[in-house]
């Protein structure tokens, strides 16, 4: 698997160097600046996506043909997939939480870095991993293109539910609810529980999109 | 002599296709040439072969296992008829990754080989002609010591110096008797150089088969192209004659047995069929 992923890696880099300066540098300068830590917490996410590009990539170059021919089994090559989503992902959360590090240090009292970047990364960088559980088997079997369409689909029925719910609902009266709701639970209580569920529902969520991925794999004739 | 590829009434049916009933083998010490029409089944072959996709009938064996098998995959070297290896990718990366795949894999073995092929280690993939792409895959199915080579159309397009010298090799790779090659080309002039077996896929309509399998040798004594007019071909059995050409100097015929065609007519020309006539004639045949 790591022949696979140092293949990835190759192929991706040179994608990457062109917007390494977009991702490393202005988005957190951005972020910093505007007091705006979503720029920075989009980083799991949009790093997450790139175990799609590197799909994209073998196809166009008929990689997974090649790949077959060698002494990797499916669950290696699919594999290779999971855990570039998972690292990349991963790599993102830490470049989020250094921005919002250096976010506090260079304008204290603007942001909570455990609220603003820490929780709010962390849940970024599971919802990215969600998105791909979803998007990789998808991606597999019905190609990149079809996965990418897919995945605006569901950022806008996300952000569309989210838009109907605040115009169906009032908003004072829904926060307020919330608030009284999330006070009466204990901050660590719910912070065990939220974090052993959020686990629990991406490791299940990755596994169970690996497994059919693999079948999805061995499956498909190239 | 063992037999590294082996297979026995391997089917695989489209639905616009079928492939039907393919025996063949390739013994250790053999070049074996597939050979066959635009759309005979050669590339399906390789793919049954190599576990690309799934019999829908009849068995294969690859040095002994099933294919797709990695144990077996890990002595096999695969070249197809372009480097499918991402275009920013160079060969010491290639060199890299390879080295993580192969547990058998010589590194040194494949500088070697780069430097022999007068490829550059960090020159990316897209700066290369396709002669240097063909020569980086061919570098990187041997760095692993294999002991089958599988080639689908690996010559083609390449310049005749090119392609001489990548056969120079393949004949340099059989020189190990326990090595062997299977070749699938539309290049016949690569195969009468370099294999010592030949088999031919023939289509007819949508279905296709092995016509035979023999050796290079063998065949030169079983066909022969009569040249005659049409009265002298009269006295030929007809199991002898496969297909016949009209021409405005009288008839060519693709015939079996050609020492007993040239001792029942001594006054014709019969000359040795080579293997594009060969498939011309019977393709022919079943265009009539």
């Amino acid at each position: 698997m790591t022949g696979m992923l140092l293949k990835d890696w190759y192929c991706l880099w040179d994608m990457l160097k062109r917007i390494v300066l977009l991702l490393g540098v202005v988005y957190p300068f951005l972020a910093i600046t505007t007091d705006m830590p979503y720029l920075a917490l989009m980083m799991p996410l949009l790093l997450a996506y790139y175990s799609l590009s590197s799909i994209a990539m073998d196809d166009k170059c008929q990689w997974s043909r090649y790949a077959r021919t060698l002494p990797v089994s499916v669950q290696a090559q699919v594999g290779a997939k999971y855990l570039l989503a998972v690292l990349s992902s991963g790599i993102g959360l830490v470049w989020c939480l250094a921005t919002g590090g250096l976010h506090c240090l260079v304008k204290p009292h603007t942001v909570d870095w455990v609220g603003d970047y820490l929780l709010s990364g962390i849940v970024c960088c599971g919802f990215a991993l969600l998105t791909m559980a979803v998007l990789l088997p998808i991606a597999f079997k019905k190609g990149v293109e079809k996965a990418r369409n897919l995945m605006i689909v569901m950022w806008l029925a996300l952000f569309g539910g989210f838009y109907l719910l605040a115009k169906l609902v009032p908003t004072a009266a829904m926060a307020r609810t919330l608030t009284e709701r999330l006070d009466s639970i204990p901050v660590g209580y719910a912070a065990v529980l939220g974090g052993i569920g959020g686990v629990i529902l991406v490791a299940g969520a990755l596994w169970g999109s690996y497994r059919a991925s693999c079948k999805i794999y061995a499956g498909k004739e190239l | 002599m063992e037999n590294l590829i082996e297979t026995t009434g391997l089917c695989k049916r489209y639905e616009d296709f079928s492939l039907e009933g393919v025996n063949l083998t390739v013994p250790a010490g053999t070049i074996v040439g597939l050979i066959g029409e635009n759309g005979a089944g050669k590339t399906t072959t390789l793919k049954t072969l190599l576990g690309m996709v799934q019999p829908t009938q009849g068995s294969a064996r690859l040095l002994g296992r099933a294919p797709g098998d990695p144990e077996a995959l890990a002595q096999v070297g695969v070249v197809f008829e372009d480097a499918y290896f991402c275009e920013t990718m160079c060969a010491e990366q290639i060199d890299k990754v390879m080295a993580r795949v192969y547990s058998n894999w010589d590194s040194s073995l494949f500088r070697d080989y780069c430097r022999r092929f007068e490829l550059s280690g960090k020159q990316p993939l897209k700066e290369f002609s396709r002669g240097m792409r063909m020569k980086l895959s061919l570098a990187t199915a041997l760095a692993h010591r294999p002991r089958l080579l599988i080639l689908d159309e690996a010559t083609s397009g390449l310049d005749p110096v090119v392609r001489g010298e990548i056969l120079d090799f393949f004949l340099d790779f059989i020189q190990d008797e326990s090595n062997g090659i299977l070749m699938s080309s539309h290049i016949t002039a690569d195969l009468e150089k370099a294999a010592d077996q030949v088999a031919y896929l023939h289509r007819v309509g949508n279905t296709s088969r092995l016509l035979f399998q023999e050796d290079k040798d063998v065949l030169a004594e079983q066909y022969g192209i009569l040249r005659c007019g049409r009265a002298e071909l009269e006295q030929l059995p007809e199991a002898w004659k496969i297909h016949t050409r009209q021409n405005a100097f009288g008839c060519e015929t693709l015939v079996k047995q050609p020492n007993q065609v040239r001792a029942l007519l001594p006054g014709a020309v019969c000359d040795r069929a080579s293997m594009d006539e060969i498939m011309q004639f019977y393709a022919g045949r079943e265009s009539k």
